[in-house]
């Protein structure tokens, strides 16, 4: 179902981490870390969604306690371009709030 | 650990599959214009698991597919729909439709979607038709275990208080997709509780740690609302509260709350249900065995015997010198009950394998109802002993050859409705599978009360074809083996059902392939009656052991007609080569084993000799051997795999000495009886190697 390549999965230098298209239950761990590894680094964060085709509750459960802690951090946190699934599900599960997410942030 | 979801995929197919086979049966049995309930619920459900459960594995052309399925039989089911004949066609083909795109996701080819968008437009047609053949609500029956959601009963909605336990989300149960059904059925609001979840550094994110207040707006039953947690109720905390004035707080969200509110939606895909597959059990083999329970504890049971003996023969193990009288008793009655407990094993462990003939049967009402349609002739399927339990390898081999039968019957036993009236019988003709168990082997009846065979055209084909001669007087079990002949047919036109002379002899050959054989019975005017005997098992075979020379082999007990003492004067020679035996009024090839497999055997002289008379393809052989020895159930061990193919012996065993014995192949030694190989051909010396 997913394309994704660990390349592409892979934090680059900016601290951006990229979700892929499929986050689901099945790839949960695999972002957990790099989420961790994220927030372990003294740069803000930015976090590829765009190419999200399908995230679950599991997936987005671990996006929103990433992001509680960034804002407890006082780290700057940015969803980059988020798909249209992506706000759908968030939306969906009454996540929009705490990820600081309107249903009209997808991406253009 | 990320979880490989692809693990599940098998007993998702499984599902899918057996839920398949449930919408077929049920929809055959609706009947048109006052379908029961029950059974259009039960097809429901099975349509909904299969659309839940593609939608989760991300098969989302099956799950798409299905929807509109889904749909109508929603609208059968809360009766405001009536069932067409129309549309249980349309949903039959869409059935199949369905199976081969489950086919095609499991065996990873591509899905023919020109076939499913063609289904679903017509599924549409269907559902947008007008309102002649739609019932309104007030004409539902009152009885209807659900009612529509249009029903107006002035009730506000419902408040749904929903707290998953941690293990919830590995199960496969997504509540995003929860809230999409639910929000189709009215305007929902989700109120989220985020208060449990824990930093990323202490999080499990497998685990759930979320808790919802839900608020549907909208005039349905709670059962509607219900049947969407209905996969979790074991897996969460829910309550459902009717929305009054009093309890509707949606306006009013708690601090700890966000809220968010979905519309409903605004297209005419208005799927109701959740989309959550039971929790599926690991497996990864490429085919697998459903196990009632009632047979794993039967067999723990007889594990649990097996460690008392051991341990009762284990207490017995002492000095030699102290080793009497009572020990050697106490040794026999071990060895006595680790026989008993042993053979009950074998049992048991055979009956895991045991799967219900249904399985096989399962396919033949919809044969019968879309050939019946084809033909335009009305036939009756009647089965008995569906519960008759076969062993699963038996029973995939057996599937085609029953197929062709079945096939053979409704399009030449059968006659057209005008003639069975027109010779004086009902206008429905009536289709027997019967399935039972006797003598060790499973029995499976194909019986149809059709035209029959007629002897005398059989006969005349016969001639025709040259494999008789017409002065030849047949008995009229000979007559029917005419049937099996490669390319027979009495059939006068050939059709895309039968008759094409292709599939009676490769139906024999697949039945004997499987150690079983076919007879035909048949009264003309009155039907026809196939009656197959298949063993319970190809695991194991019962044998009858002989002795050539210094080798012990092991001969089918089914394929062994008789055997006897050879008398010389019954020995006559042909050409000097060809030993043939008489046999009443059969002369029969003599096959001397010790030539065939070069073993230098005790008996090499024919007088006083043993004859083990063997049947097999139909042709009679007589085998020469030193001794007879005991009958016994063996193993069979596949050469094949553990070697390679050895004309004559189709496997091997292990006897109790733990020497190896080869199984005789009773239609391959007759054919190297026959057609003996050329020197250096390595039949013979295949065998020796092997042996």
């Amino acid at each position: 179902m997913s394309n994704n390549t660990e390349e592409n999965r892979s934090e680059n230098n900016n601290n951006s981490v990229d979700c892929g298209d499929l986050l689901d239950i099945s790839m949960v761990n695999e972002i957990n870390q790099k989420l961790k590894d994220s927030l372990r680094s003294d740069s803000n964060i930015s976090i590829n969604v765009s190419n999200i085709q399908r995230i679950d509750t599991a997936g987005a459960q671990m996006l929103c306690a990433f992001y509680q802690d960034a804002k407890s951090k006082n780290k700057q946190c940015t969803w980059e371009n988020p798909s249209d699934v992506f706000v759908k599900s968030i939306v969906q599960l009454g996540l929009d709030g705490h990820l600081d997410l309107s249903p009209a942030s997808s991406a253009k | 650990m990320a979880i490989d979801i692809t693990q599940f995929h098998e007993t998702f197919f499984e599902e899918s599959f057996e839920g398949l086979d449930i919408m077929e049966s049920g929809l055959l049995n609706l009947d048109i214009g006052a379908a029961d309930n029950d059974t259009v619920n039960a097809i429901f459900r099975a349509a909904h698991s299969i659309k839940g459960g593609s939608a989760t594995f991300g098969f989302s052309e099956v799950a798409e597919f299905t929807h509109g399925m889904e749909t109508l039989l929603d609208e059968m089911r809360d009766g405001s729909r009536d069932v067409t004949q129309e549309s249980v066609d349309t949903l039959l083909q869409s059935v199949d439709c369905l199976r081969e795109m489950l086919g095609a996701s499991r065996d990873k080819t591509p899905i023919d979607l020109e076939r499913a968008e063609a289904l679903k437009k017509e599924l549409e047609k269907i559902l947008s038709s007008d309102n002649n053949s739609i019932k309104s609500p007030s004409e539902n029956d009152e009885s209807k275990n659900t009612a529509p959601a249009s029903e107006s009963s002035g009730r506000d909605g419902w408040e749904i208080k929903f707290k998953p336990y941690h293990d919830m989300l590995r199960t496969g149960n997504d509540p995003v997709r929860m809230f999409r059904e639910l929000a189709e059925l009215g305007d929902l609001s989700v109120e989220i509780d985020i208060s449990q979840l824990p930093a990323l550094e202490d999080l499990d994110p497998e685990e759930s740690y979320l808790s919802w207040k839900l608020t549907l707006k909208a005039d349905v039953e709670k059962e509607k609302v219900k049947e969407i947690f209905e996969w979790v109720e074991d897996e969460c905390d829910i309550e459902f509260n009717e929305l009054s004035a009093a309890t509707d707080k949606a306006d009013n969200p708690a601090n700890v709350m966000a809220t968010a509110t979905t519309a409903p939606p605004q297209t005419t895909d208005n799927s109701k249900k959740t989309a959550a597959p039971k929790k599926a059990a690991t497996s990864t083999d490429s085919a697998s065995i459903r196990v009632s329970i009632d047979k794993v504890d039967a067999l723990i049971n007889m594990v649990g015997e097996l460690v008392i003996t051991q341990s009762m023969i284990g207490q017995l193990d002492c000095d030699l010198d102290e080793f009497d009288n009572n020990r050697m008793e106490k040794l026999r009655d071990g060895l006595t009950l680790l026989e008993r407990n042993t053979r009950e094993l074998q049992e048991s462990v055979m009956r895991i394998r045991m799967l219900p003939i249904s399985f096989a049967f399962n396919r033949f009402p919809r044969m019968v109802h879309d050939l019946c349609q084809k033909l335009n002739k009305k036939i009756e399927l009647k089965t008995t002993g569906e519960q008759t339990e076969l062993d699963k390898t038996v029973m995939e081999k057996i599937g085609d050859p029953l197929v062709h039968l079945v096939r053979n019957s409704i399009d030449h036993g059968i006659e057209m409705p005008e003639e069975r009236v027109a010779a004086d019988k009902p206008e429905t003709g009536i289709i027997e599978l019967n399935a039972f168990h006797k003598g060790g082997n499973i029995i499976i009846e194909i019986k149809d009360d059709g035209a029959g065979f007629n002897k005398e055209r059989i006969k005349a084909k016969a001639v025709e074809r040259g494999l008789i001669s017409s002065d030849e007087q047949l008995s009229d079990e000979k007559i029917y083996d005419l049937l099996f002949q490669p390319g027979f047919s009495t059939a006068e036109q050939l059709s895309d059902i039968s008759g094409r002379g292709v599939g009676m002899d490769v139906v024999r050959r697949n039945i004997r392939e499987l150690g079983g054989n076919i007879d035909v019975s048949s009264e003309m005017g009155k039907g026809t009656t196939f009656t197959i005997r298949l063993p319970l098992t190809l695991a194991i075979l019962d044998g009858q052991l002989v002795c050539v020379g210094s080798e012990i082999y092991i001969t089918p007990l089914v394929s062994i007609v008789e055997s006897l003492q050879i008398k010389k004067e019954f020995v006559n020679n042909i050409a000097g080569q060809t030993e043939l035996y008489k046999v009443r009024d059969d002369y029969i090839p003599i096959v001397r084993m010790h030539n065939i497999f070069g073993i230098d055997a005790e008996q090499k002289n024919l007088e006083g000799g043993l004859l083990v008379i063997v049947e097999g393809d139909g042709k009679k052989a007589g085998l020469l051997v030193d001794d007879l020895l005991g009958q016994q159930q063996v193993v069979i061990k596949s050469l094949e795999t553990n070697y390679k193919r050895v004309d004559g012996v189709s496997g091997a065993t292990i006897l109790g000495d733990g020497t190896v014995a080869l199984i005789l192949d009773v239609d391959g030694l007759i054919e190297l009886s026959r057609n003996p190989p050329t020197s250096g051909n390595t039949s013979t010396n295949q065998v020796r190697e092997v042996a």
